[in-house]
């Protein structure tokens, strides 16, 4: 029946998922959705009805396409997300920020993903170079810098996510929350600079911003400028998933 | 008393499934069926509901599926078969022994039969 496909096809076709595991879900719901029609059509005798108690056996559409994107793997998930699609804010924070079900395990995930990339990065730029023509030895980043690079980025993702958590949240408490939230990732960051130190003393760089206080103070001025605009584009997107919720709402009622 | 369902039932969902996997390889339907069966009715589950938990419980390793014997007699589509892994055996034991301190504790504070 057409209308069991429909049901079937508003739950699955909003899901990020490959052709093949989409293509699964499909099959199997639509077996399990006739199989309760069939059951339903040979207890009540009518097919209008018996179409009704099937559907409504099934549940609503919508919840189901959220507990299915939740089953899907997260690199999947991002691999097929649809870009530019009209929910995209939401599924694409909760692609890498988690649906909010374990909130420190996402959060873990997140700063992993941070430290994974700032690897990728110290990997890729180096060799971007030597292919270039430049001498790998001194292209290469040495391993303690490297260390401490992903360490940074790894802290620094923490930090970033309990402090848009904060700021996602209202009231006063919240306020003094971000900021302290906001201050240590700001501190965090200007405490690169002495760990770098440490790692390799005598590389020119970071010397001399050891030597130079007020090019540090641009830089952490530099962070809270960040950390503004993170904050107005977070609130921003919260107050899209809470209008498009309430448009849900009044479009259901 | 009225049904069981939302949160509560979502909380135990997987373990019910491994459970009534317990008693042998089914399809999705057939899961649903023993549910309802063991809960004389008085669960409250959202039938679709059923398939990301299965889906999460295969990406576990807790079961394993396989599409269905394409020369088998029955018509309509293929079903896809569920069967409990070792490791969802050991799962199962788990939540169960699990299941079992929380009611002792909890019956032992409301002063209900545990």
């Amino acid at each position: 029946m057409t209308e069991l496909t429909e049901a079937v096809e508003r739950a699955v076709r909003p899901v990020w998922a490959s052709r093949a595991r989409k293509r699964r879900m499909r099959q199997e719901l639509l077996t399990h959705l006739t199989t309760a029609f069939e059951e339903e059509r040979a207890r009540l005798g009518d097919d209008r009805l018996a179409l009704n108690q099937a559907l409504a056996r099934f549940g609503d559409p919508v919840e189901l396409t959220r507990e299915l994107q939740a089953a899907v793997p997260r690199w999947e998930r991002v691999l097929f997300a649809r870009y530019g699609s009209e929910r995209f804010g939401r599924r694409f924070k909760e692609a890498f920020c988690g649906t909010g079900a374990a909130p420190r395990r996402d959060a873990v995930l997140l700063a992993g993903l941070l430290a994974g990339l700032t690897l990728a990065m110290l990997i890729l730029l180096p060799l971007i170079e030597v292919a270039g023509g430049r001498d790998w030895s001194a292209a290469f980043v040495p391993w303690d810098v490297m260390a401490v690079l992903i360490g940074h980025a790894f802290v620094s993702g923490l930090l970033c996510v309990g402090y848009i958590r904060a700021v996602g949240r209202t009231g006063t408490a919240s306020v003094v929350r971000a900021a302290a939230w906001g201050a240590a990732v700001v501190l965090w960051g200007a405490a690169l600079v002495p760990a770098l130190a440490v790692a390799k003393p005598d590389d020119p760089l970071w010397a001399g911003l050891m030597r130079s206080p007020g090019r540090t103070a641009t830089a952490a001025a530099g962070s809270w400028v960040f950390l503004v605009i993170l904050a107005v584009v977070s609130r921003y997107i919260d107050a899209r998933e809470k209008r498009a919720a309430g448009d849900a709402l009044a479009a259901a009622e | 008393m009225g049904p069981i369902g939302g949160n509560a039932l979502r909380g135990h969902l997987e373990s019910l499934i491994l459970s009534s996997l317990e008693r042998g390889a089914a399809h999705g339907f057939e899961v649903w069926r023993r549910l309802e069966a063991a809960g004389s009715g008085a669960l409250r589950l959202k039938e679709g509901s059923l398939y990301p938990a299965l889906y999460r419980l295969e990406a576990a390793g807790l079961v394993r599926a396989a599409w269905e014997d394409g020369a088998t007699d029955r018509r309509g589509p293929r079903r896809r078969i569920y069967h409990l892994t070792p490791k969802g055996t050991r799962r199962l034991a788990a939540a169960r022994a699990e299941w079992q301190h929380f009611v002792t504790t909890i019956g032992g504070i409301l002063g209900a039969p545990a």
